[in-house]
């Protein structure tokens, strides 16, 4: 998978779903809280509504992914601190330029750029939504972040952005092969094929050809999204995370892992407005535990243990 | 792990690694009913694509998976199964700390109770306390022990009759 020897920063990024669900904050807390052992840089890749300063307490900083996009400065130059120790930003912009009119050299220069980002840990929080350009950032990342709240449009919309990811990884992977455009013509054909639903489309794609069905075991083995359920205000909430990782594993075929669960807290926006970081201001609190046992997850892949 | 290989997709079912031991195997079962026996938030808004007979089919696809496993466990793990079994066939008279052992020995939490045989947890806490006041009549008391006791594969009628006489005792001596 890597490119060169030099000692690459884990990449874990979040993405998808439904706006309001609380990425941003659950990407900053876990930014600070791995900021405490190594070095962070956390992009805000929400480009059309970056927000991700308001959560580390800071102002909007001047340089953007604007000028790597327009002025084409170097990545690493638009890294600013965050006033947090071990912690650098780099922000998305707003307004100027929507994920939709990113060209494709211009998105491969930006992955490049961010596997080489000198970081421990590189963040990257993207915009609601299942653009591909938003589905190829994530597909990226050496952990993929899906957060999810116990409402059913949350998970309705997981579920769209989850089957898309996969499809979208599904079909990169087969064009890598020499399969162009299979996963889409099957797709379209699945009237005739008596296809369904989505399992079934990947049950047809392994039943292809043996190459075809080898294909996708080796390469999408590791595919694995990591779920947390942010705004969690009940045991049966709590509960949610686990049916919606067993949905995904036991329907879609597709492996999740249940990382964490954070607890609703009205001060989240009270810390926010008030400028201080939720981690800084309420160290102790179940939320900032919460954070930093999904931290421990997140790098062991460890899971939220079922305690009923 | 050799002699696992065989039942990966029993433990796949399950959502366990081929190493869970009986333990595990037991509370995913328990999770894997609880999450497919009704709809809930998470298998909702796949109800077009997954619906009532799909549910059904996979619940009894878990029951079947669990039910392997549980045999398969039995048959290579005899040294625990048999020395509680043998304890427990020594035990005559039971009252609540006597259930509490068993549980104990047989490592099943009473959350895992309460949520198989439907008794409150109230209640299974106050039956192992022996906090007769708290109980409810009779009848209903008699009930929650016989579905306890089964669920510890005891023998229900034992425990039933050697629990009650305790809890009628205390009604006569407390006067109600």
């Amino acid at each position: 998978m890597s490119s060169g020897p030099e000692k690459k920063g884990v990449i874990m990024a979040v993405g998808g779903g439904k706006g309001g669900v609380g990425k941003s904050f659950v990407m900053a807390s876990l930014g600070m809280s791995l900021a405490r052992q190594g070095r962070v840089v956390m992009i805000d890749g929400d480009l059309g509504g970056a927000n991700l300063h308001n959560f580390l307490g800071i102002s909007r900083p001047a340089s953007s992914l604007t000028d790597f996009f327009e002025r084409k400065v170097p990545l690493a130059d638009l890294v600013v601190s965050s006033g947090i120790a071990n912690l650098g930003l780099l922000t998305g912009m707003v307004g100027t330029i929507g994920a939709e009119a990113i060209k494709h050299a211009q998105k491969q220069k930006l992955f490049n750029q961010i596997r080489k980002l000198d970081a421990d840990y590189i963040l990257i929080d993207l915009g609601a939504g299942t653009h591909f350009n938003t589905i190829d950032t994530l597909l990226i990342a050496d952990k993929m972040i899906i957060v999810i709240t116990p409402e059913i449009v949350s998970i309705e919309n997981m579920y769209n952005f989850l089957r898309n990811l996969y499809f979208r990884r599904l079909g990169g992977v087969l064009s890598d092969h020499g399969y162009r455009e299979l996963v889409v013509n099957t797709w379209r054909d699945r009237d005739v094929l008596g296809i369904a639903n989505f399992r079934e489309l990947v049950d047809c794609l392994k039943a292809l050809s043996p190459e075809v069905e080898m294909i996708i075991e080796e390469e999408l083995r590791d595919f694995a999204v990591h779920l947390v359920l942010n705004k969690a205000r009940t045991n049966q909430d709590i509960m949610t995370g686990n049916s919606v990782k067993s949905v995904c594993v036991k329907f879609f075929g597709v492996n999740a892992l249940y990382s964490g669960y954070v607890e609703h807290d009205e001060l989240v926006s009270r810390s926010v407005n008030q400028r201080t970081p939720y981690l800084t201001a309420y160290p102790a609190s179940r939320c900032s535990r919460a954070i930093e046992r999904l931290t421990v997850n997140l790098l062991s892949g460890q899971q939220v243990k079922v305690t009923r | 792990m050799k002699d696992r290989a065989p039942f990966k997709a029993h433990f796949e079912m399950l959502e366990l690694p081929l190493e869970a031991g009986f333990d595990e195997v037991h509370k995913a079962w328990l999770l894997m009913k609880e999450i497919y026996s009704t709809e809930s938030l998470a298998t909702m808004s796949i109800a077009d694509e997954f619906g009532e007979d799909d549910r059904r089919r996979l619940l009894g696809r878990i029951e079947e998976s669990y039910q392997i496993l549980s045999e398969f466990f039995r048959e290579h793990q005899p040294a625990v199964d048999s020395t509680v079994l043998k304890l427990t066939s020594t035990i005559t008279d039971y009252d609540g700390n006597a259930l509490r052992t068993v549980r104990h020995l047989l490592h099943i939490p009473l959350d895992d109770v309460a949520m198989s045989t439907r008794v409150p947890r109230k209640h299974l806490e106050n039956i192992e306390a022996d906090n007769y006041a708290a109980l409810p009549v009779a009848v209903y008391t008699r009930g929650f022990v016989v579905n306890y006791a089964k669920h510890l594969a005891l023998d229900p009628d034992l425990v039933a009759r050697s629990y009650m006489e305790k809890y009628r005792k205390w009604q006569e001596e407390n006067g109600s």
